[in-house]
C-alpha cells in the first residue's frame, strides 16, 4: 500500500523524534530521599519489633484469664433448681386450685347422672 | 568505576550513595522511556533502588550490578504500566479486540524533560503506539533507540539471544509503522 509523502515524513518525525532524547538528571536531593525512605522503613520494623514483646506478654497474660476462667466454670457444682422456681409452680396449684375444681365438677354432676 | 559489592552486601551507607550516584541517572532515564513522566520516573528510580538495598544480598557475585538494576527497574516498569491500565479500567474491552486493532491512545500525562518542544507532539503519539506493543518488544526499542545500547547489551538486560533483539527490534519498528500511519491517516482525514 502506498503512504502519503505527507504521512511518511510524519511516521519518519515521529519515529526519529527520540532518537535525540537529552539524559535527563536525576532529581535534586534524590540519593537523600531514596535513604530517608530506607530509615523510614527500617525505623517501622524496629519499632514494630519494639513492640511485639510487650504485645506476647499481653496475649499470654489474657489466655491465662481465659483458662482461669474456663476452669473455674468447669469445676463449680451445677446449680440446683432454684427454690423460685418450686414457689412458682405451687402458687401455681393454689391459684387455679385445680382439685376443689373437678371435686365441684363432679358434684355438680352427680345429680344428672341419678 | 564500579561500587564495592561486599560493601553494598555489608549495608555500608556510602557505598549504597556511590551506587545510586553512579547507576541513577541511568536508572532514571531508562524509567522515563517505559514511561514518560518525570514525577512517576522519579518515584519509579526510588523503589527501584529501594528495592536493591533489600535485596542485595541475593545479588550473583560476577554478574553485573548495572544489568541486575536495569532488570529490577524493567520489572518496576511493566508493573506500573499494568497498574496505570488497570485504573484506566479498559482492561476488560481492550482483551476483547485483537491487539492490532487498537488505536493509539495519546498518554495523557505525558511530560518528558529530555525530549525537545518541537518534537512533542510526534513523541506523544510515538508513546502512544509504544504502548500497544507487547512488552519486550517496547523495552528492546527503549534500550537501543532511546538509552542507546547495542545488542549485546540488550540481550544481556532482557536475558535473551542477540538474535532474538534483532528480531524484537524489527517487529517493534513494524508494529510502529503500522499504528502511527492508521493514525496519521485518521488524524488527516478527521
Amino acid at each position: 500500500m502506498e503512504t502519503n509523502p505527507n504521512i511518511e515524513d510524519q511516521i519518519n518525525r515521529a519515529l526519529k523524534s527520540v532518537k535525540n532524547i537529552e539524559p535527563v538528571e536525576l532529581p535534586y536531593g534524590f540519593s537523600d530521599k531514596v535513604m530517608n525512605r530506607l530509615h523510614a522503613q527500617s525505623n517501622n520494623v524496629r519499632s514494630m519489633y519494639a513492640v511485639s514483646p510487650l504485645l506476647k506478654v499481653a496475649a499470654v497474660f489474657v489466655l491465662i484469664l481465659i483458662n482461669i476462667f474456663t476452669l473455674r466454670l468447669a469445676l463449680s457444682p451445677q446449680p440446683t433448681q432454684s427454690p423460685s422456681q418450686y414457689v412458682t409452680i405451687k402458687d401455681f396449684v393454689n391459684e387455679y386450685q385445680i382439685n376443689d375444681a373437678n371435686d365441684e365438677l363432679l358434684t355438680v354432676n352427680t345429680p344428672a347422672h341419678e | 568505576m564500579e561500587v564495592d559489592i561486599q560493601e553494598l552486601k555489608a549495608g555500608n551507607e556510602q557505598a549504597f550513595r556511590q551506587l545510586m550516584s553512579i547507576h541513577g541517572k541511568g536508572i532514571f532515564n531508562l524509567c522515563l522511556g517505559m514511561i514518560p513522566n518525570r514525577e512517576d520516573a522519579e518515584d519509579i528510580t526510588q523503589d527501584v533502588f529501594v528495592e536493591a538495598y533489600k535485596h542485595i544480598g541475593s545479588f550473583r557475585e560476577g554478574a553485573h550490578i548495572k544489568t541486575w538494576l536495569f532488570r529490577i527497574a524493567l520489572n518496576k516498569c511493566y508493573d506500573h504500566i499494568k497498574y496505570s491500565k488497570r485504573q484506566k479500567r479498559h482492561g476488560i474491552m481492550q482483551s476483547l479486540f485483537d491487539k492490532d486493532d487498537n488505536p493509539i491512545e495519546l498518554p495523557s500525562n505525558f511530560q518528558h524533560p529530555g525530549i525537545a518542544i518541537e518534537n512533542k507532539e510526534h513523541a506523544k503519539a510515538l508513546y502512544g503506539a509504544l504502548a500497544t506493543l507487547p512488552e519486550n518488544q517496547q523495552t528492546a526499542f527503549n534500550l537501543y533507540e532511546m538509552q542507546g545500547m547495542d545488542y549485546k547489551q540488550i540481550a544481556e538486560t532482557m536475558a535473551v539471544s542477540v538474535s532474538a533483539v534483532e528480531s524484537l527490534l524489527s517487529r517493534a519498528r513494524a508494529g510502529l509503522r503500522k499504528k502511527l500511519q492508521a493514525y496519521y491517516t485518521s488524524n488527516a482525514s478527521s
